[in-house]
């Protein structure tokens, strides 16, 4: 059994967000803990833009959120009583948001995130600085879910050679036990023919002892520039990717290729880093 | 199904490791591969002794005893073999023919877990524990660690150290995730707190929270005074037949010279119980 984190911000609640965590339960019983952030409102401005770079953009004071976020709580709790879900919900914050929410991240194993959905007011540009900073700042793995998906039936590992890329498969496994007798399809991106998977003996033995269903994939395509919509014709899968630590300096100059996934809205991302 | 590495040294084999990776692997049904790590670098013998008289380096002498070495390392795998067939699972061996350390991290990326022994050196000096190679080994691995001492033991208790870290809740779900067939054993979670303080555990709601939906047998021990002294004592009465989960952070070379680590305290000590130690960012 699993704790699962399902974290709202303030007014927006997330469907889809919701609905995966109602697909997991079906498939083993977790615990479901709903975390609702403080309003943007309620917090001061440092707890947002304390990193000289996040969002300054601070939403006025509106009597009616409070009562939408009470509506909210209201809303998860009836959707798990619905759904035979065990749930709590954690809800005694201090204004601090991410502190709050790192924190509880350390005692779960998944966080799970409404893509479009979280932190909305906080800018329009996709994934915003604060889901940015969020991914950087959590110590679980996070999954990211749009609003409309297809449950995965079948999973793509993006594997780079690098230690994070294996670091994220592994982490998929101890978490999804459930999902490993999925489809699985291992793809490394080159555009250079010649060049074949790094180390795929290892990554072949351990790939195969946790998945039954395994496929290898080169791609002789460019992976900055064409993976994003080799991965976006996949529909009904899920993207595992290790590849979102990255100091401020170096996402600004190349831009990690999961950030245009997640802004595209298709795809549950499995992010994790180490 | 997991993949668990042992990792021995050939020419100075191991018994406990093979003994704790073998329980391991079938309580499990892990795919157990053994890592022989033939470094080139390292011999049984030392350069002096191949010296003879005026002539300097004995080629003969030089041969024998290389031989005498390929020897050791073969008949090491071979009992690994036999101990596996024996015992009826999936194995493969590996026999990394480049310097130990680099192999075996890299090896590590691509694994769930290395089982190794405390005392392993990887040369032919007697070396204090934890060995330099230990130590390196738990800065670089790229998995868990399972330390285990000479000595096997049957596990029937798992102690967790617990300190509000996010490292060592690390430590415990990748515990959980690894080998959730030693969730069904009496868990004990050990914090130690300062002796003015109060004897709460830290964020002690949320940790309980996480701990009921992996474990069933689940105890809370709260010690006070100076962490490792206490800790080392502790673990000294009457837990043989404990293991250990605590997790570390991938401190540099630098601030280990201040203050070292809680593995290396245990090891230090002399602590004979397996530790498995999860390393954290």
């Amino acid at each position: 059994m699993k704790k699962i984190l399902l974290a709202f911000d303030g007014t927006n609640y997330s469907e889809g967000a919701f609905e995966f965590a109602r697909r997991l339960n079906e498939l083993q019983p977790i615990l479901l803990t709903g975390v609702f952030l403080p309003l943007a409102q309620l917090s001061n401005l440092w707890s947002y833009a304390a990193d000289g770079v996040g969002a300054v953009f601070i939403p006025e004071v509106e009597d009616t959120d409070i009562q939408i976020v009470k509506e909210n709580i209201a809303r998860f709790e009836k959707h798990c009583q619905q759904n035979g879900i065990e749930y709590r919900v954690h809800k005694d914050f201090n204004d601090m948001a991410m502190p709050e929410l790192k924190k509880e991240s350390i005692y779960a194993d998944l966080l799970i995130l409404g893509s479009e959905k979280f932190f909305e007011a906080m800018g329009t540009i996709s994934p915003n600085d604060y889901l940015q900073d969020l991914l950087h700042e959590v110590k679980c793995a996070v999954l990211l879910v749009p609003e409309k998906f297809n449950f995965p039936e079948s999973i793509i590992m993006a594997y780079d050679g690098s230690d994070d890329s294996v670091f994220a498969i592994k982490q998929f496994t101890y978490i999804f036990p459930e999902l490993c007798d999925k489809e699985v399809l291992l793809v490394y991106a080159h555009e250079d023919p010649e060049v074949d998977f790094p180390e795929k003996i290892q990554i072949e033995d351990l790939a195969a002892r946790h998945f039954s269903n395994l496929t290898l994939c080169k791609l002789d395509i460019d992976p900055k520039t064409f993976f994003k919509s080799w991965v976006l014709e996949k529909k009904s899968s899920m993207l595992v990717s290790g590849s979102y630590r990255r100091s401020g300096l170096s996402q600004f100059f190349k831009r990690s290729f999961v950030r245009d996934i997640i802004a595209q809205h298709e795809l549950p991302i499995f992010i994790t880093h180490h | 199904m997991k993949k668990i590495i042992a990792a021995f040294d050939g020419l100075q084999y191991a018994t406990s490791t093979r003994d704790y990776a073998l329980d391991l692997a079938q309580k499990t049904k892990t795919h157990l591969v053994g890592v022989f790590m033939d470094d080139p670098t390292y011999t049984s013998y030392k350069i002096y002794e191949l010296l003879e008289g005026e002539e300097g380096v004995s080629a003969s002498k030089l041969k024998a005893l290389e031989l005498k070495d390929k020897n050791a390392r073969l008949a090491a795998a071979a009992d690994f073999e036999k101990a596996c067939q024996h015992a009826k699972l999936t194995f493969s061996i590996h026999h990394d023919h480049s310097i130990a350390l680099q192999e075996l991290t890299h090896e590590s990326i691509y694994a769930d877990l290395i089982i190794i022994d405390a005392k392993e050196t990887l040369t032919h000096y007697r070396e204090k524990k934890p060995t330099r190679f230990i130590r390196d080994l738990l800065g670089d691995a790229q998995c868990p660690v399972l330390v285990v001492p000479q000595k096997y033991k049957p596990i029937n208790k798992i102690i967790m150290l617990y300190d509000g870290e996010p490292s060592s809740v690390y430590a415990i779900k990748m515990f959980s995730y690894l080998i959730p067939e030693f969730g069904l054993l009496d868990i004990e979670v050990v914090t130690v707190k300062n002796t003015d303080d109060s004897k709460n555990i830290p964020n002690n709601k949320l940790l309980k929270e996480f701990m009921k939906r992996h474990f069933s047998k689940v105890t809370y021990t709260v010690l006070k005074g100076y962490a490792e002294a206490e800790i080392i004592k502790y673990m000294k009465e009457g837990q043989e037949n404990s293991l250990i989960v605590l997790g570390s952070n991938r401190r540099s070379t630098v601030s280990r010279w201040f203050r070292e680590s809680m593995a290396d305290g245990l090891m230090k000590n002399d602590v004979k119980i397996p530790l498995f130690i999860a390393h954290h960012k």
